[in-house]
């Protein structure tokens, strides 16, 4: 079932093109990733979704809607958080969310909600102008979901925010696509951040989807390495046995089992063995930076 | 869930402090000339009544008094609209990205821009003096229609311009609409018969249509009626604002 179906979506301004003909899906439920370097049409698509830019031409729906002819019910089931979010002057932290609520038709209950979430509990009476660039993230994320939105844009959350902040505001993200269950399109140019919380992946470039697919089916096709997750009650005696297997380039030992990279190649082989032995083993992730310089590659070497 | 009016009162709610404090301020500088057009009105209507011989050239004066109502309030549309340029410029991204309509966004800055100074330009005159008269006379009443129209038409237009977003362009345009053209159009009225006289007709025209209450004022002969004037600009302004909300329904983008 899709949340998100963009099919030849193409967008210009005035000649220049920000979207060529960019087809993609997104699954509901899934977190995925929407990869590209600066100028690759991550903001533009974002936008388009929201209903905020016409596209050219091309079909978008959102939860089987038109984002521009049905621009109010798509944004009743959608919250964002843009690049450089921009709020109204003169507000408090709360008071900015209550408005939020309102215009949505909401009580003031989902904004105590948000707040907590966000970890902006202590901060409601806070004026808005006077948050750090990592609070306004996360308010800009506090509004996004007030009204439990089905679907949450997310672009560029970790901009200009300093490697503690960055890692903050990931983890919200990925605590709030487990808690509320809501599809997330998250963008970023900084590639390998995003591999700790998605399970799915769209790379663009030059306003061209060059690939997508869940992690793993992509680690398999671009031979990325990926990380497997060992459930295991003595996880120190295990490692050491991993360790000398084929295959296995690292092991991170942590409280009840222990994660694996693994080479994209040994992969099934690896897991059959784990399996054979009785453990549980769970897919976490694959690198995402290899996956992309492997498509990188892959398309240079066909325009080349 | 909210209604589109819902969502326009939540959006101007938002604004309504600060369209308090410069009604306000409005209100303040317009009390100066309110008890000269009172005492205009009041004298005129009474000696009228006595005597109509005797009665006052009172449309006159009467309409310059309200020409400088209008005059305050069209301050009350330049700020508005440059508040305009502002917001579409920055939070109309946060705005857009609520259950809000472009349209819901577009209503609303007319309501701030064309509608509200308007109305409260015509309501400051007419309620104070109400309360003295209860009956207004029909010929004020119909320099306040000239006021009304000549307010509606000039302040479209510098709403249409405000959806450009470009500040400077409001306050040109302002500038133009308030100081600069009435008087052009009323020097180029002024010459019929000279080699101008087309030029001078069409300005005529114009002036009638875009400027009803200074054309009541001005001793050229006028092509249109200053009845078929004032009609024209309510029809214009209709029209105006219609094309306004079409293309902040198809066209308008926040980038």
């Amino acid at each position: 079932m899709e949340a998100i179906s963009v099919e030849e979506l193409t967008k210009k301004f005035g000649r220049v093109y920000a979207l060529r003909g960019a087809t993609f899906h997104v699954e509901r439920g899934s977190v995925t990733a929407l990869l590209g370097p600066n100028g690759a049409g991550k903001t533009t698509t974002i936008k388009v979704l929201l209903g905020l830019l016409r596209p050219n031409s091309g079909r978008v729906r959102v939860l089987g809607m038109d984002p521009w002819r049905e621009e109010v019910e798509v944004r009743r089931s959608i919250g964002v958080l843009h690049e450089r979010p921009v709020y109204p002057g003169g507000f408090r932290v709360r008071d900015l969310l209550e408005y939020v609520a309102r215009i949505r038709g909401l009580n003031a209950d989902s904004v105590d909600r948000a707040l907590r979430l966000t970890g902006l509990g202590n901060h409601g009476d806070a004026r808005v102008s006077s948050l750090s660039r990592g609070y306004l993230q996360r308010l800009g994320i506090a509004a996004a979901i007030v009204g439990d939105p089905e679907v949450l844009l997310l672009d560029e959350p970790t901009a200009n925010l300093d490697p503690a902040a960055r890692m903050e505001i990931l983890d919200l993200v990925s605590l709030l696509s487990r808690e509320l269950d809501v599809t997330v399109l998250v963008s970023s140019h900084i590639i390998p951040e995003l591999e700790r919380i998605c399970d799915h992946a769209i790379l663009i470039s030059e306003g061209r989807v060059v690939e997508q697919g869940n992690l793993r089916e992509l680690a398999e096709r671009y031979r990325s390495s990926v990380i497997l997750e060992v459930k295991v009650d003595e996880p120190r005696g295990l490692a050491s046995r991993l360790m000398s297997m084929d295959g296995v380039i690292g092991v991170e030992i942590l409280e009840g089992g222990l994660f694996l990279k693994v080479k994209s190649d040994r992969i099934r082989e690896v897991e059959e063995d784990l399996m054979s032995s009785g453990l549980s083993v769970t897919f976490r992730t694959s690198s995402l930076q290899d996956i992309y310089t492997n498509v990188v590659a892959r398309d240079a070497n066909i325009s080349g | 869930m909210p209604t589109s009016a819902d969502r326009i009162v939540l959006y101007i709610g938002r604004r309504l402090r600060w369209l308090t404090y410069s009604y306000l301020i409005v209100l303040f500088i317009a009390s100066f000339t309110s008890p000269h057009l009172l005492m205009r009105v009041l004298v005129s209507s009474n000696v009228r009544t006595i005597s109509p011989i005797l009665a006052p050239p009172s449309s006159y004066t009467t309409a310059q008094h309200l020409l400088m109502f209008g005059f305050i309030f069209a301050l009350m549309s330049v700020v508005s609209a440059i508040s305009m340029t502002n917001d579409l410029r920055s939070s109309a991204l946060f705005h857009l990205s609520q259950p809000m309509s472009r349209v819901d966004i577009a209503i609303s800055w007319m309501i701030l821009i064309s509608w509200a100074p308007s109305i409260l330009c015509v309501l400051s005159v007419v309620v104070p003096l109400m309360c003295y008269m209860p009956h207004l006379p029909g010929p004020f009443l119909k320099d306040l229609l000239l006021l009304f129209s000549q307010m509606l038409i000039t302040s479209s237009i510098v709403l249409v311009i405000s959806a450009t977003r470009r500040t400077w362009l409001v306050l040109a345009t302002s500038l133009l609409l308030v100081f600069f053209l009435p008087f052009l159009l009323e020097l180029l009225a002024s010459f019929p018969f000279t080699s101008l006289g087309y030029l001078s007709e069409l300005a005529s025209t114009a002036l009638t249509v875009l400027y009803p209450m200074i054309a009541s004022m001005t001793p050229s002969n006028l092509p249109l009626s200053l009845e078929t004037g004032s009609q024209s600009a309510l029809v214009l302004a209709a029209a105006i604002q219609a094309l306004y909300l079409i293309y902040f329904k198809l066209r308008f983008e926040v980038g």
